[in-house]
């Protein structure tokens, strides 16, 4: 079964996927605007003042030529970048899948029962900009400031990082095909 | 001494490609007997930063090369990096402009202005080794992943300030034009005077830019089709397609 638009896409990946991510104390934000693209969901799992790890997401029900394109940019402010196809649609790009693997970027499919399954999994970078690092969490926490009353002049002391314990609980959420 | 009279001539698309609007517009423009030359603005309605239309190209470069056979004197106007295609057919003088906007002419630029909230057009660097105006926001990923990066941008007085951390990247900061200017003004400097081996300088050099951004490409650079270097197989095609229409003309 194939999902019908985009946005119940979207809806079918917060029913299922976002729960876990609080769960597992992963912070989230969704169509996350100003940035080098609009990622469809970015993930971070905060300490204290650092950023232990980022995933941004970009959910698409098909048309992965362009897409990786656009999950690339998302490498700017992330640990991680994924493409998240329609599990139907997911062939063409699998056939592709070393484009994938060049970009570093990752690729998984979502079904309509709400299974999410990782096929290629990038190897963790730091973000390519410290700059658009900033902005992604400037406005991260400008969106969510009922949970952060947090002063956005002292971001720049935050720290970045690359971090072990921060990948290991987003695999936990993010299971291999 | 009389001032001699310049024409600004805006020309849509269709008047290029069609050959009875061409034809039309050609009879109305050498009709006109005091002209010593026209301002010609080639209206430019695609959606992409760069012109991707070879028979467009192609026959914009063959309505300049009209016009001058002509003996009129031939300033284009608002023109971006296919300024340097154009030159050519041997236009009198090209503009270039500062911005975005002022580099290609369109007229919906003059609608709905009053309509939604107008965004700017994000920061881009001029890379002349690669002919193509390149997003800011790919600036960390070609420095992280590209080695020689410094190679796709050349050396201005405004370079180091532009890759200082620090520097705020606006499109309105003036740094990134006037390194553009700068670029740009040094190789069209370096064009022959004489066309035919301007010609296979130009397609030369738009030669080389396809083969410096596969570097990057092969390093794991996805650039975006307003970024990367799509433009230049349909410059290529559109200097095959002018050069077939100078043989058939006997010229």
């Amino acid at each position: 079964m194939k999902f019908k638009s985009e946005a119940e896409m979207s809806k079918c990946f917060r029913n299922f996927f976002v729960p876990k991510a609080k769960n597992a104390g992963i912070y989230w934000v969704e169509e996350l605007e100003g940035l080098f693209g609009v990622p469809d969901y970015v993930f971070l799992k905060l300490a204290g003042e650092s950023v232990l790890y980022v995933v941004a997401l970009e959910l698409k029900l098909r048309n992965w030529k362009r897409e990786p394109r656009q999950a690339f940019k998302y490498r700017n402010f992330s640990n991680e970048s994924y493409l998240v196809l329609d599990k139907p649609h997911v062939a063409a790009a699998y056939k592709n899948i070393d484009e994938f693997k060049r970009a570093n970027i990752g690729l998984a499919t979502l079904h309509k029962s709400g299974k999410l399954e990782v096929i290629f999994v990038p190897r963790p970078t730091i973000p390519f900009s410290l700059d658009f690092s900033y902005r992604m969490l400037q406005k991260y926490y400008k969106r969510t400031t009922n949970l952060f009353p947090k002063n956005l002049k002292e971001l720049p002391s935050l720290v970045f990082h690359r971090s072990l314990r921060g990948r290991v609980m987003f695999q936990a959420l993010m299971p291999r095909a | 001494m009389k001032t001699p009279l310049v024409l600004t001539a805006i020309v849509k698309p269709i008047q290029l490609t069609d050959e009875e609007q061409k034809s039309n517009l050609l009879n109305w423009i050498t009709g006109i007997s005091q002209l010593a030359g026209i301002y010609l603005i080639l209206e430019n309605n695609f959606t992409s930063k760069q012109i991707k239309d070879a028979l467009y190209l192609a026959k914009a470069l063959e309505f300049i090369h009209s016009l001058k056979l002509n003996n009129l004197a031939v300033h284009l106007g608002y023109t971006n990096t296919e300024a340097f295609l154009y030159s050519i057919a041997n236009p009198d003088s090209v503009s270039i402009g500062v911005y975005e906007n002022l580099r290609s002419f369109g007229i919906k630029r003059f609608k709905n202005l009053e309509k939604g909230q107008m965004r700017g057009p994000n920061p881009r660097i001029y890379s002349g080794a690669l002919l193509q105006w390149i997003d800011y926001g790919y600036l960390g990923a070609i420095q992280k992943i590209y080695s020689k990066w410094g190679t796709l941008f050349e050396e201005s007085k405004y370079k180091p300030l532009m890759f200082t951390p620090s520097f705020q990247w606006h499109f309105q900061k003036p740094e990134l034009y006037k390194h553009s200017f700068s670029v740009f003004a040094n190789q069209i400097t370096e064009l022959p005077p004489d066309l035919s081996t301007r010609t296979n300088k130009v397609a030369s050099l738009i030669n080389t830019a396809r083969t410096t951004f596969n570097e990057p490409t092969d390093a794991g650079i996805f650039l975006d089709p307003d970024s990367d270097g799509s433009h230049l197989s349909f410059w290529l095609t559109a200097i095959s397609l002018y050069k077939k229409y100078l043989a058939e003309a006997g010229l």
